[in-house]
């Protein structure tokens, strides 16, 4: 487990995180949602030991990250900005992750770079955006990380190799429990993949939840009792959104599904549908989409 | 808490690797300008030695500009290459996010730099060895060249010596400029600052006696400590001999300046906020004190240029309060510059600059009250005569060079003259842009301690109190005694009669004529007039050598000069035969 206590840094009196609160969980995939300037990639180079934080701490399993090359060793980051040094190509690049990782998996890397279509010869600063960050996700994967930490891994990837990066996540995450944190300024990018989600703003956390019990727990209902509308049909649900169509309303309702069906069926409606709701309306509903920040990030 | 250890971390074989396949170019340009430098100048001459010896024996001291130069801007760009990485954005974050502590990371830097700039020394150190067998060719000049002395120029512990010696240059260079490396925001502020850092000691001491020298009357021409010693740079440039004992001290602080160095540097690095990366300088205090000192430097340079061109030196010295004034402004100028380079804009008139510069300004002020406004009174100080227990004078009327005087008589004699300097100095009869002399006194005091004045004083005329005081001096019985030669012949190895203004060929005095030479010089000694002493040319130069050497390697030699009023010695030297060799020698050359 990854844990992010109290983590407070400001570059020139100017507050870049301001007690910043992060759990991700063994074996999970995290997304750190957040718009440029939020802080994402500030945390991102706490947790890889790059910078250090003002106050709070950052720990891994308990060990902290500051100056420890052992726990270093299980950690594996994809920076936003990717760096190879001038003249190198992917083999130059392979002897430099295999001198510092003792998990080095070479056989693994072969088959990446051979499923990705990576020319080993050529030199990676002639590489396209989206091919260095295909030729950096190999060698990182390719340490064995435990700790997977990516700032914005699939910009610039096409559909087809984003699915291959999720894969070799996912496969991940599921074969030897590793913990995954993914930045990233797109709501949408992380539906389907994340199994949490924390909102960044102004350096702090606005919100952290599990995907599933954020879904199970709000509901969009579409529900019409005709012309012959009971009076007041909601009462006892904990309603965050209504909205008439005709004799359609359409509910947001914060509630048990089985509580809602219970609830509504004794009005006998003519209509009645649990609609899935996608994140950004989760999102919508969860913040109140006011905030000028959040609404950047989902719409 | 600095430790030792922090130095000696493991340095990653990943890291060391890395860096050697990328940079091993810088050490193939080191190995090739030595080479170009030190060695084929010897393969080419190999069988006609004798038209580079001077040229060998002076890289081999390290007194060759070329090799100083390759040795700096070897070791400033290796670092620069190493360190390059902490200076990038993107190459930093990966970097740091390798499983590798910040002690390892400098330390493998710093081993790999350091191991590449020492190859080439090495390797240029054994082919000296290897060309050690050129020799002179069989027309060389006999009476120039010695085949015995020549062989002994390239010699194992010469060659050892010069290995030494170019690995402390260079890992003192480095280290200064690794130092840079982390105080530094980017690659350019890297160079500007290793240069900086490397010849800050040397030109902050430089300054310091420029001031000294041109606000306080009387300050010493030499200096208190020599300067050169501050860097193995200097020092090897300025000594004109191989290594000696004497050498030891000096090096050993270097190496020790060196480890000092890098382990601040280590503990700076741990220290680092990697986010200010790309500005100027990552530790802001710092960058205010490299302000502080870039401008005192500048506004200083600036000042007394202008001081200068604008006006007329007041008797020897530059008037205080047009300094002042011009310093101001300057200090302004350079202050504005400096701050916009270490914040990365031209917006810094905000009163956060405001102060800092106030802050300047009262340490300048400090500065100048004890310098250009003598607040501790060294201009007129002059110890008592009970506490002298003796005095050096050295001026242009002493034959042999400094003399001692101990008596009482003569130590009076000295403070009234030194009194009648400082008595006559501003006064309508001091005149120092005509014929001058130049005196120095030194007081040794009886506490241990010396007390060393330098004068330029108007050359010497009756109607000066100052020259009546130093006639004085000059006519009294124990100046008279110290001034002739007391070397019993048995102690002489060599005389020899030259003329400085043409290089080579000299005129030996015989073994058994030595004493009459000496005779004859004292004979002069005693009898000389100050007026002679004064109008005389010199006419002929005289070499006096004798066995044994100084303890810093160097010949023994004492150096005289003939003039018209020397009439004993010249009788002597014409009587022998001595000075129509000598005549015939400089009409031939």
């Amino acid at each position: 487990m990854i844990r992010i206590q109290s983590v407070s840094k400001s570059f020139d009196g100017y507050p870049a995180l301001d007690d910043l609160e992060m759990t991700i969980q063994t074996g999970s995939i995290y997304g750190l949602i957040g718009v440029n300037g939020a802080g994402k990639t500030t945390i991102i180079k706490h947790m890889s030991g790059m910078l250090r934080p003002d106050n709070g701490i950052i720990t891994y399993d308990g060990d902290g990250i500051w100056e420890n090359e052992v726990l270093k060793q299980k950690i594996g980051l994809i920076p936003d900005e990717l760096y190879f040094p001038n003249g190198y190509n992917m083999k130059d690049m392979c002897r430099i992750y295999r001198g510092f990782y003792e998990s080095w998996n070479e056989d693994r890397f072969e088959e990446m770079a051979r499923l990705f279509k990576l020319d080993m010869k050529k030199k990676l600063r002639a590489f396209s955006k989206g091919m260095k960050k295909q030729a950096m996700f190999c060698l990182v994967m390719s340490t064995m990380p435990m700790y997977l930490i990516l700032d914005e891994p699939i910009d610039g990837l096409d559909p087809i190799v984003r699915k291959l990066v999720w894969k070799f996540i996912v496969d991940d995450v599921a074969d030897h429990q590793m913990s995954v944190l993914i930045s990233s300024h797109n709501l949408k990018e992380m539906e389907g993949i994340c199994d949490y989600i924390g909102i960044i703003s102004h350096g702090r956390m606005l919100l952290e939840r599990e995907l599933d019990s954020m879904k199970s727990d709000l509901h969009k209902i579409q529900v019409s009792f005709g012309t012959k509308s009971p009076q007041d049909p909601y009462e006892g649900l904990n309603l965050l959104h209504k909205e008439s169509r005709g004799t359609v309303d359409l509910l947001i309702v914060r509630e048990r599904a089985e509580k809602i069906e219970e609830t509504l069926s004794e009005y006998d409606p003519i209509l009645f549908d649990i609609l899935p709701l996608s994140l950004e309306e989760i999102f919508i509903y969860e913040l109140g989409g006011e905030d000028d920040e959040i609404s950047k990030l989902i719409f | 808490m600095m430790k030792s250890a922090n130095l000696y971390s493991n340095p990653s074989k990943a890291w060391v690797r890395e860096n050697i396949r990328r940079f091993w170019i810088l050490p193939l340009m080191e190995f090739l300008a030595l080479f170009l430098i030190g060695i084929l100048p010897i393969l080419i001459n190999y069988s006609h030695y004798q038209y580079i010896l001077d040229y060998v024996n002076g890289s081999l001291m390290n007194n060759n500009y070329g090799i100083i130069a390759v040795f700096v801007i070897c070791s400033i760009a290796m670092s620069v290459a190493v360190f390059s990485y902490i200076h990038g954005t993107a190459s930093s974050t990966v970097a740091h996010s390798f499983p590798i502590t910040r002690k390892r990371l400098f330390a493998s830097s710093f081993w790999s730099g350091l191991v590449m700039l020492l190859i080439p020394v090495l390797i240029i150190t054994i082919m000296y060895m290897m060309v050690s067998g050129a020799h002179l060719s069989a027309d060389y000049d006999k009476s120039a060249f010695n085949p015995v002395e020549a062989a002994k120029v390239i010699t194992l512990v010469h060659c050892l010596k010069w290995m030494v010696e170019s690995s402390i240059i260079i890992a003192f260079v480095y280290a200064m400029s690794n130092l840079a490396a982390i105080i530094a925001g980017n690659r350019v502020i890297h160079v500007l600052l290793a240069m900086l850092i490397n010849g800050l000691p040397f030109a902050l001491l430089q300054l310091f006696r420029i001031y000294e020298q041109e606000f306080l009357f009387g300050y010493p021409h030499d200096g208190r400590f020599a300067i050169s010693m501050l860097s193995p740079v200097s020092h090897a440039i300025r000594r004109s001999c191989y290594m000696g004992p004497s050498d030891i001290v000096p090096e050993l602080v270097y190496v020790a300046v060196v480890i000092l160095t890098t382990l601040i540097s280590v503990w700076l690095y741990n220290k680092v906020q990697l986010e200010r990366e790309r500005s100027a300088c990552v530790f802001p205090k710092i960058s205010d004190i490299i302000c502080v000192i870039v401008t005192f430097m500048g506004m200083t340079l600036l000042a007394l240029s202008l001081s200068y061109q604008i006006t007329t030196l007041d008797n020897g010295l530059i008037p205080k309060w047009i300094f002042i004034l011009i310093s101001i402004p300057s200090a302004l100028v350079f202050y504005i510059i400096c701050r916009m380079i270490a914040d990365g804009t031209t917006r810094i008139f905000n009163m956060s600059s405001l102060k800092k510069f106030g802050i300047y300004l009262i340490l300048a002020a400090v500065f100048f009250s004890f310098t250009v406004f003598d607040a501790t009174g060294y201009q007129k100080r002059i110890p008592e005569l009970s506490q002298i227990s003796c005095v050096d004078i050295d001026s242009n009327y002493e034959t042999l060079g400094t003399i001692r005087l101990t008596s009482e008589a003569s130590i009076k004699n000295v403070i009234s003259y030194h009194k009648a300097i400082l008595s006559d100095h501003g006064g309508s009869s001091w005149n120092v842009n005509g014929n001058v002399d130049l005196v120095t006194l030194s007081y040794r005091l009886k506490n241990g301690n010396t007390l060393k004045r330098s004068y330029t004083v108007p050359s010497y005329k009756k109607d000066i109190a100052t020259s009546r005081a130093y006639k004085a001096i000059f006519y009294s019985r124990e100046y008279r005694e110290k001034n002739i030669i007391s070397y019993s012949p048995k102690m002489i190895s060599r005389i020899s009669l030259y003329n400085p203004e043409a290089s080579g060929k000299q005129v030996y005095i015989y073994p058994e004529d030595y004493e009459t030479f000496i005779a004859a010089f004292n004979k002069d000694i005693i009898n000389e007039t100050i007026i002679d002493r004064q109008t005389s040319h010199d006419i002929a130069s005289v070499e006096i050598m004798l066995k044994g050497k100084y303890s810093t390697g160097e010949e023994a030699i004492t150096p005289i000069t003939i003039t018209k009023s020397d009439k004993n010695v010249l009788r002597f030297l014409k009587a022998d035969g001595y000075w129509a060799q000598y005549k015939k020698l400089n009409k031939d050359q």
